[in-house]
């Protein structure tokens, strides 16, 4: 019961300190009051601090099972292992809103404890920004879905976590996307108060790199973490389907990507101003529609939390960001000029960024069209829907796109591309062929495989032609330039997910049969023996498990029925990874004859997608790690700057 | 101004409003459906109201049911009983059967002591709010005369949206 005072006291106060920093930053900042900045920007450390007590006393009340807590009684039971009960601080509405703030909090706390270094004023807007962000999660926390409700009976156990959630896969995925998300609050909020403040140069890119990098890092890793658990644990065979709340985490990602490449174009060439504050605040408002979308329920998906009253309140919010965000870029951005100089030329580095952006601004337009069209045809009374065809249809042609950019791009010099890049676009080019030639001599018919296998080899061709190049000439030159290499490793990581997106779509292979024990089934080669079913009780639910010899390994696929809820079964999945393909099966049902009903698939190269999403991580890390980001001059400012705190 | 940037401002605002309207059109029209369940033949369930018996979900056939998984200590389940009640009294060819989850005996008793159901309402005897997919209270659902659940709702009912559910069960 006290926990719950406490926390609601804590909200509260968090509540107040980030009003009141929000106010005055902005008002310190149009007066450029140093005083009155730097106590801004505490007040804004002080509000981080109450969220931070806050969630450890939502924690508390999580682990010590204080069932007078709505929350904790709606999320847990006394049933629920441990890991999963302090998992339950994300696994429901209120507690992930409560994450989500933390994360602004703290990474938003980070990233002002120098930016003095890029002016007062800029600092000073970024610091209301961030808190008028943070206020207002604070207001839905405090007033509107508060996890410290309480209970007017304490009820003796909790509802406790559904079973298909009580998975390791669980404990992971949720809080690195919402973290990913919230990261991505900070470009925009330096984005938006360099443009506030009339500043056109880069230095609030060169100040956010790392929060983008970061949220780029997260976001990947939480979108392939939650394509690992829905093929290990949903059972359907499959790892994405074009589900809304997926639409909605992919979107945001997909700019950050754009932007990732764009910035460069501004750092390098001092151009694409306007289209860089753009993109960041479209990958900003992206996020908040993926709130919106996940948290109101206003689309039927896997995801979705039970509705609350927050629903209006979030599309308030997603409203007022567009406005403010339109009127900003439309006040603004015209008066950002461009660099003087030469354009460049159509055929150089920042010709395929562009192109790169625009095909991605387009994937982007195809899955958002894709999302909402449910509900904008649905206001016309229609409830149009379309389903995975349309998004490959017209997603993947751009994505190839992208992938063949991925191998040219890289080798393209700034400005004017002459014959040397033609030489240096042998090696792709000759991987291209090399690769289409196998495939057609192996009997690959499928057009869709014939494009993006061998553009997967070109674009890992030129990876490889850089290090290459860098090792023979001078090795220490990957160390001096991490973020280059690094972001080439992240791109031969891209290309083998892309390797193993393609394969596993294009020739998984699935086939349903029911079995007598010593009965064989045979699905593209793979041969697997049924050896018989048995049932063991193991706690509050029964396993049926069926034993598959593969080879010299026994598969254990099982159904868990619960009695206790309704007879509700869950499959377990037994999957075998080879280096080629997964054997994947799934027991559908047990027959009282001994027989049993199999759907079995092979899956071709899914290893990849995960073992991409690793080489990714290695390269993020590597382009991140200690590289210097700033002019000296800049780099001196910052450490006076933090020095003054 | 130029005339260009006339327009592309036109444009957006028209675009924005589009999205903004169909977004809040959505919210009034939040279907929360359960896909574990929906389209398929209700789980079983039964609830034992304090009048005694049992009633059972699977032996409703032949009529539309609303289920409403509720509990004492849930305080939008009490805002919603009134709603319940109105629904249940318009349409006697209904039949509203509410489940109590997670509760004390006192509790359920000093519940309908204050707020007396309209229509049968007590603890769960068989079946569970799991085998439903209910994450959080009060939840409804919707089952047509077959016995297939229809439709799904997760929060407090208001008049409106219980009558647009109802519909659906064809009532």
């Amino acid at each position: 019961m006290i926990l719950g005072y406490l926390g609601a006291g804590a909200l509260l106060a968090g509540l107040v300190l980030g009003g009141f920093s929000a106010l005055l930053s902005f008002w310190a900042g149009a007066r450029e009051s140093a005083v009155f900045i730097q106590v801004g920007r505490r007040a804004f450390y002080a509000a981080t601090a109450m969220t931070l007590l806050a969630a450890v006393l939502l924690e508390t009340g999580l682990l010590t099972h204080d069932f007078s807590l709505a929350y904790v009684a709606e999320h847990t039971d006394l049933s629920t292992p441990i890991a999963l009960v302090a998992a339950g601080f994300y696994g429901g509405q209120e507690g992930s809103l409560l994450y989500w703030t933390l994360i602004l909090g703290l990474l938003g706390s980070a990233s002002l404890v120098a930016s003095a270094v890029l002016g007062g004023r800029v600092a000073a807007y970024a610091t209301g920004i961030l808190a008028t962000l943070l206020t207002f999660f604070l207001f839905v926390l405090a007033v509107v879905a508060s996890p410290f409700e309480l209970l007017s009976v304490t009820p003796p156990d909790g509802l406790g976590l559904n079973p298909v959630l009580r998975d390791g896969g669980m404990l992971i995925h949720p809080p690195v996307v919402l973290a990913g998300f919230a990261a991505f609050a900070i470009p925009f909020a330096f984005a938006c108060a360099a443009l506030l403040a009339g500043r056109a140069d880069s230095a609030w890119i060169a100040h956010t790199r790392r929060f983008a990098l970061l949220a780029w890092g997260l976001q990947t890793s939480g979108l392939l973490l939650g394509m690992w658990w829905a093929y290990h644990v949903l059972g359907w065979g499959g790892y994405w389907g074009w589900d809304p709340v997926e639409n909605v985490a992919l979107m945001p990602w997909l700019a950050t990507t754009a932007y990732l490449h764009s910035a460069q174009v501004q750092e390098k060439r001092g151009r694409l101003r306007a289209w860089n504050f753009g993109l960041v605040i479209l990958a900003f408002l992206l996020v908040v529609f993926g709130t919106f979308i996940v948290r109101s329920g206003v689309v039927p998906s896997v995801h979705t939390f039970a509705i609350s009253a927050i629903g209006p309140w979030f599309l308030a919010f997603l409203g007022v960001c567009i406005a403010f965000s339109a009127v900003l870029l439309g006040t603004r951005a015209s008066s950002l000029g461009t660099a003087s100089g030469r354009p460049a030329e159509a055929v150089s580095r920042e010709g395929a960024f562009v192109l790169q952006n625009v095909l991605l601004i387009g994937v982007i337009a195809v899955v958002f069209w894709g999302t909402v069209l449910p509900l904008v045809s649905g206001m016309f009374g229609l409830e149009r829907v379309v389903s995975a065809p349309y998004y490959e249809r017209a997603a993947a042609p751009l994505l190839a796109a992208v992938l063949a950019l991925m191998a040219i791009g890289p080798l393209l010099p700034w400005r004017h591309a002459g014959r040397p890049t033609l030489r240096a676009l042998r090696w792709p080019g000759a991987a291209l062929a090399l690769t289409l030639v196998m495939m057609l001599g192996a009997g690959v018919r499928s057009v869709a495989a014939l494009i993006a296998l061998p553009l997967a080899a070109a674009a890992a061709a030129t990876v490889f032609t850089e290090y290459g190049r860098a090792l023979m000439r001078k090795p220490e030159a990957i160390l001096r330039g991490r973020r280059r290499y690094g972001a080439y490793l992240a791109h031969l990581g891209l290309v083998v997910v892309a390797v193993g997106l393609a394969a596993s779509h294009v020739a998984q292979q699935e086939k349903d049969v029911t079995l007598t024990p010593g009965q064989q089934v045979s699905v593209a080669g793979y041969t697997l023996t049924y050896t018989g079913s048995e049932q063991r009780q193991d706690g509050d639910h029964t396993d049926f498990i069926a034993g598959m010899r593969f080879g010299d390994q026994t598969l254990e696929p099982s159904r868990a029925t619960y009695a206790g809820l309704g007879g509700q079964a869950l499959t377990h999945v037994a999957i075998s990874t080879t280096p080629v393909a997964d054997v994947y099966v799934v027991l559908a049902d047990t027959g009282s004859d001994g027989s049993a009903s199999f759907r079995v698939f092979v899956n071709p190269l899914v290893t990849w997608i995960w073992a991409g999403g690793a080489v990714i991580i290695l390269g993020v890390l590597l382009g991140n790690a200690g590289a210097p980001s700033l002019q000296p001059e800049l780099a001196r400012r910052r450490v006076a700057a933090t020095l003054s705190l | 101004m130029t005339r260009r940037s006339v327009a592309i401002g036109a444009v957006s605002i028209v675009l924005a409003s589009v999205l903004m309207l169909s977004l809040a059109w959505g919210l009034g029209h939040a279907a929360l459906s359960n896909p574990a369940v929906l389209g398929k033949p209700a789980p079983r369930l039964a609830i034992q109201p304090q009048s005694g018996g049992e009633v059972r979900v699977w032996e409703l056939q032949g009529k539309p049911v609303v289920l409403n998984f509720w509990a004492s200590w849930c305080g939008p389940c009490v805002a919603e009983g009134g709603v319940l009640a109105d629904g249940a009294s318009k349409h006697p060819d209904v039949a509203f059967v509410g489940a109590d989850n997670q509760d004390t005996t006192a509790g359920f008793s000093a519940y309908e002591q204050n707020h007396p159901h309209a229509y049968p309402a007590g603890p769960i005897v068989a079946g569970s709010y799991q085998s439903y997919g209910v994450a959080g209270l009060p939840a409804t659902f919707f089952i047509d005369s077959q016995g297939d659940v229809v439709a799904s709702f997760t929060g407090p009912l208001d008049a409106s949206t219980l009558d647009h559910y109802l519909g659906l069960v064809g009532a």
